[in-house]
């Protein structure tokens, strides 16, 4: 197979470059009223039928015959342009669109037909704009609870941010932001995202049909590419929430050289609670985000960015008491920093270079009298990539490059002192991560188009060394031009684990490196779907299938203590996971109402020969039905108005049905057990819930604010946060304590107001 | 881990305690089933308790009704399946927690096939008794500091592996180590026990060897009762091995008794 793709892949490229053409048209895309590239922005020659699109860095290349041409420069939310060429000599075309003057009306994605045309699937580039329109709770806007609502992926417990793609674990997901890994996402136990919509630019949401430039996770990739920062002009815009406030300035350092972005959110739950704590007892907990980015063209050729994002969690309570103090503080959060340089080659090849630092954190302090204590945990990266693009012909765009990083990974630290005497535990793991890579879209003819790329990722951790080898294959045919069918086969590994005994995400949760006993996990997914556009792109429709294979994911051994074990590699079993499922997707762009609607229906599930008698069971995450609708109609210039439906079937969950008594070891008396049934047999009752939003905007000579309400569910829908089983609990109608399963619910009908502006 | 989760989680409760809401689920319908627990010890009778599994999420109290859900009136009898013989089992009419008992001396090595027949419901099992350890040498060392005072001692049991198996070896029941990828080695079990101190302190140290059905379970078990109030832990399913029913029918050969004094 593997020998079969290389062959394939070098055949394709031979036949491009065979054919290459003798002159090239490069250059970048760019947002005429900010200087921002525009990313996926479409070049088209109607005459020729043949295009290409701007990378991750708003650079295009275009290699054609001599001739006298018309170029066609789009991209969604932007007027087109039409350029004529004389194309004699290799020519640098930079190109301003302008925005449509609906502006934010309309949900910015890429170019209109490009979910049709591309060889390429499983990929949705979010529409940011949403995140801003739609309601939210608290009113605070979370790009997470937007990919939420699309096919393929699912959420998390009542509230959270959390997802889950595709059927595989919340440790499949890998999180980029401008090429830094995140590996903790989220604020408030999982309640909210770690990312700030006014400083993104773009999302990219990949869940199948990966391009061989991104690996290490099973499931999908999030690529979020923050604002570089207006190169015209200086703005901002904010918001104060019910629970936080934010703002975001950018602007040039130098007109059409450098600019910069910096944006804040905080959260003030700690000072509005503070009055109504009792006297002795102090407790304070709030999130912030900080994200900052300067970008400086130094020539045509060169550009450097640097960018960087700052954020964390606090908590911390005290009590003090005369001879009696006790405290605890936590705190967990991620340091970003990336620093990257373009260098256009030639107007074939274009090289990007980064060098990454992330690190993540979480720390406990506690003090209980004589006892102090400091728990750690997390994991730091230094590493650095090199990313080509070269167009040697138009029918060829391939990209490859290398990546390595060093990890340090401190799955818990303990340190602390009972009186004079002190005990520590450290588990340090130090890691070597790298992988080279080779991506060609490859346009065979009118019809047919393909995407073929290998990556071969290496891990080494002490003496344990895994080289591995990820064919990816896209191919698609054209039925006409707004209808295509795409099929596509990818392998990934991934050397990261999160070991994580909780369903809603908390900080607690430690990640862990493949080790010799730890295997690389590894999955197969095949996936196929049709295409089609409607109505000159005005309504993108999809219907997608897809099955997935895992081995060697991980299950820890129930009761294991994951924090404190200093050899949990021997804690844990290894098993497999398929899921497979269908993806329906209807998407409106353009118009007074825009929105999507998402169905799925999928299976996923476990197999351990240690757990469940070595019998299949159905994932925590197995939704059978996962429905979602998201509309948003804007009235008029001042009054819109937004919705999201969502229902879909309860997660799983293993409970106890009955309980026996066994003889104890020795003369110990009766143990009473109990009888669980099969893991994880039980559905939980569907999540389903509404909310509105409606937002009033007004505009001023300098500036321009909205007012916002939002109810999040809205028919006040007791959706399960979590599930445990209480033995004792006081059933009320009965007056009696008796074991029971407890569902709690934390969030009913939540009316919030808001107000944002911008200038 | 849990300690840290549920301190969060319990945090995170009380920021959006105005929200919260609790109510509870329907659970399914529960069909009582037969419980069969016996261990098989070499050179011992057997011995075997009957009883009934009761729905989890009743009324009454568990503790006492689970105690009047020993079975009477059931046909029992191992079939040694090495020897060709049959020892049908009595019930001890005496005993609160109705033990059925065989007539016959248990084998090293032997195969056993149990046979339980209870109101026209026929359970069935098997196990093999394993080889019985023996103890090398067994190393002390006194710990200096304890979360809970002492003197607690750390004892290194060490033993060679047997042949056959899988073996797991455990001192308490409880913890079982497996040979697999071991087989023949010398093998370690460290064991903590705080005595009292009055030395010279004797200790009587004993290996258990368990096959992989008894080790299971009686792990399993372990860690289900000690979560057994930490309503955040993960679920521990104890799984048996008795066809038609719940339980254990398992076996354990023990090492002889390796004498440990420790003076001051």
């Amino acid at each position: 197979m593997k020998q079969l793709l290389l062959t394939l892949f070098v055949f394709f490229v031979i036949t491009g470059v065979v054919s290459a053409q003798k002159y090239t048209i490069s250059g970048y895309v760019k947002d005429a009223a900010t200087g921002e590239v525009l990313i996926g922005a479409s070049l088209y020659v109607p005459k020729l039928k043949t295009g290409t699109v701007t990378n991750a860095y708003g650079f295009y290349s275009l290699t054609l015959n001599a001739d006298s041409i018309g170029l066609v420069i789009r991209s969604m939310g932007y007027k087109a342009v039409y350029k004529k060429i004389d194309l004699r000599k290799n020519i640098e075309l930079n190109v301003n669109l302008q925005t449509l003057e609906l502006g934010e009306v309309v949900i910015v994605g890429s170019k209109a037909s490009e979910n049709v045309e591309k060889p390429q699937m499983g990929v949705i580039d979010v529409p940011i704009a949403s995140v801003k329109e739609l309601p939210a709770i608290f009113g605070e806007k979370d790009l997470f609870k937007v990919l939420q609502l699309l096919p393929g992926v699912q959420a998390g417990a009542e509230g959270s941010a959390g997802f889950y793609v595709r059927g595989g674990g919340a440790d499949e997901n890998l999180i980029l932001l401008d090429e830094a890994v995140i590996y903790n996402p989220f604020h408030m136990a999982g309640f909210f995202s770690i990312f700030n919509g006014d400083a993104i630019k773009s999302v990219d949401l990949y869940k199948g049909g990966f391009p061989a430039q991104y690996g290490g996770r099973l499931s999908s990739i999030i690529d979020i590419s923050m604002k570089d920062g207006n190169m015209e002009s200086f703005h901002g815009e904010g918001g104060i929430g019910l629970i936080s406030s934010r703002l975001m300035l950018e602007g040039p350092i130098v007109k059409n050289k450098a600019s910069f972005m910096v944006s804040a959110r905080r959260t003030y739950l700690d000072l509005l609670i503070k009055p109504f704590l009792p006297k002795g007892t102090e407790a304070a907990y709030y999130f912030y985000d900080i994200n900052a980015k300067v970008n400086y063209i130094i020539s045509d050729k060169d550009r450097v960015y640097l960018s960087g994002y700052m954020g964390a969690d606090v908590l911390s309570t005290s009590l003090v008491n005369p001879g009696d103090t006790t405290g605890v503080g936590v705190s967990w959060g991620n340091k970003s920093a990336t620093a990257r340089w373009n260098h256009v080659f030639s107007p074939k090849l274009f090289a990007n270079t980064t060098f990454i630092y992330d690190d993540y954190n979480f720390t406990i302090n506690e003090q209980m009298n004589a006892l102090q204590a400091k728990i750690t945990s997390g994991i730091n990266d230094v590493g650095g990539k090199i990313d080509f693009d070269w167009f040697p012909s138009p029918l060829n765009h391939v990209k490859f490059g290398g990546i390595y990083t060093y990890s340090e990974f401190i799955p818990s630290l303990v340190e602390g002192q009972i009186g004079s005497v002190g005990f520590t535990n450290e588990q340090t793991k130090y890691v070597h991560n790298a992988a080279v890579y080779i991506n060609d879209e490859y346009t065979f003819s009118e019809k047919w188009s393909f995407n073929i790329g290998l990556r071969a990722p290496y891990f080494g951790y002490k003496q344990t060394d895994y080289f591995d080898v990820e064919p990816r294959f896209t191919a698609k045919y054209s039925l006409d031009k707004t209808t295509s069918l795409k099929a596509s086969y990818v392998m990934m590994y991934q050397n990261i684990h999160l070991l994580s005994n909780s369903s809603i995400s908390l900080p607690t949760d430690i990640w862990i490196p493949s080790s010799n006993i730890v295997k690389p996990e590894q999955s197969q997914q095949v996936s196929a779907g049709i295409f089609k556009n409607f109505m000159d792109n005005a309504f993108e429709t999809s219907a997608e299938v897809y099955y997935k294979k895992s081995n060697n994911v991980i299950e820890y051994q129930p009761g294991t203590d994951i924090f404190f074990n200093p050899n949990i590699d021997n804690a844990l079993y290894f098993g497999q996971g398929w899921s497979y499922g269908l993806e329906l997707f209807i998407k409106k762009n353009v118009g007074k109402f825009t929105g999507w609607l998402g169905y799925t229906l999928s299976w996923a599930n476990l197999q351990f020969a240690q757990l469940n008698n070595g019998a299949a069971f159905p994932a925590t995450y197995d939704r059978r039905h996962d429905f979602s609708l998201t509309g948003i109609y804007n009235f008029n210039k001042n009054w819109s108005f937004s919705g999201v439906f969502i229902y879909e079937t309860g997660s799983s969950l293993t409970v106890p049905l009955g309980t026996y008594v066994v003889p104890g070891p020795g003369q110990n008396g009766m143990v009473q057990l109990l009888d669980y049934g099969s893991m994880n047999f039980y559905k939980l009752p569907a999540y389903n819930r509404l909310d509105i939003g409606i937002k009033y905007t007004r505009q001023h000579k300098k500036y321009e604010d909205e007012w916002r309400f939002d109810i999040y569910n809205a028919y006040s829908r007791q959706n399960p946060y979590f599930v445990f089983i209480d033995p004792n609990y006081m059933d009320p109608n009965a007056n009696i304590s008796r074991p029971a399963a407890v569902q709690i619910s934390i969030f009913p009908i939540i009316p919030t107001f808001s107000y944002n502006f911008k200038f | 881990m849990k300690k840290a989760s549920f301190f969060t989680l319990i945090l995170f409760s009380l920021l959006l305690g105005s929200c919260e809401k609790n109510i509870t689920l329907d659970i399914p319908k529960y069909d009582s089933k037969v419980v069969v627990f016996c261990v098989l010890l070499p050179n011992q009778r057997a011995q075997l308790s009957l009883s009934l599994s009761q729905s989890y999420y009743s009324y009454a109290d568990t503790d006492t009704t689970l105690n009047n859900h020993f079975i009477t009136n059931a046909k029992v009898y191992i079939t040694d399946l090495t020897a060709g013989t049959t020892d049908t089992f009595q019930e001890d009419t005496f005993s609160q927690n109705k033990i059925y008992f065989g007539k016959k001396f248990i084998a090293t090595g032997h195969t056993y096939f149990l046979h339980v027949n209870y109101n026209g419901k026929i359970l069935t099992a098997q196990t093999t008794v394993p080889m019985p350890p023996k103890i090398d040498h067994v190393d002390y060392l006194k710990l200096d500091t304890t979360f809970y005072g002492g003197p607690n001692y750390e004892f290194h049991v060490y033993f060679n592996d047997l042949p056959g198996g899988p073996n797991y070896f455990s001192v308490d029941n409880a913890n079982f180590i497996s040979d697999v990828g071991l087989a023949g080695k010398q093998l370690e079990i460290i064991e903590d026990l705080s005595l009292a101190p009055n030395y010279p302190i004797t200790v009587d140290v004993q290996v258990n060897n368990a096959n992989k059905e008894t080790s299971d379970f009686l792990s399993n078990a372990n860690i289900q009762n000690q979560n057994a109030n930490n309503p955040f832990s993960e679920p521990v399913i104890v799984e048996g091995n008795i066809n038609g029913g719940l339980g254990l029918f398992g076996a354990i050969s023990q090492s002889p008794f390796f004498k440990v004094i420790i003076t001051k």
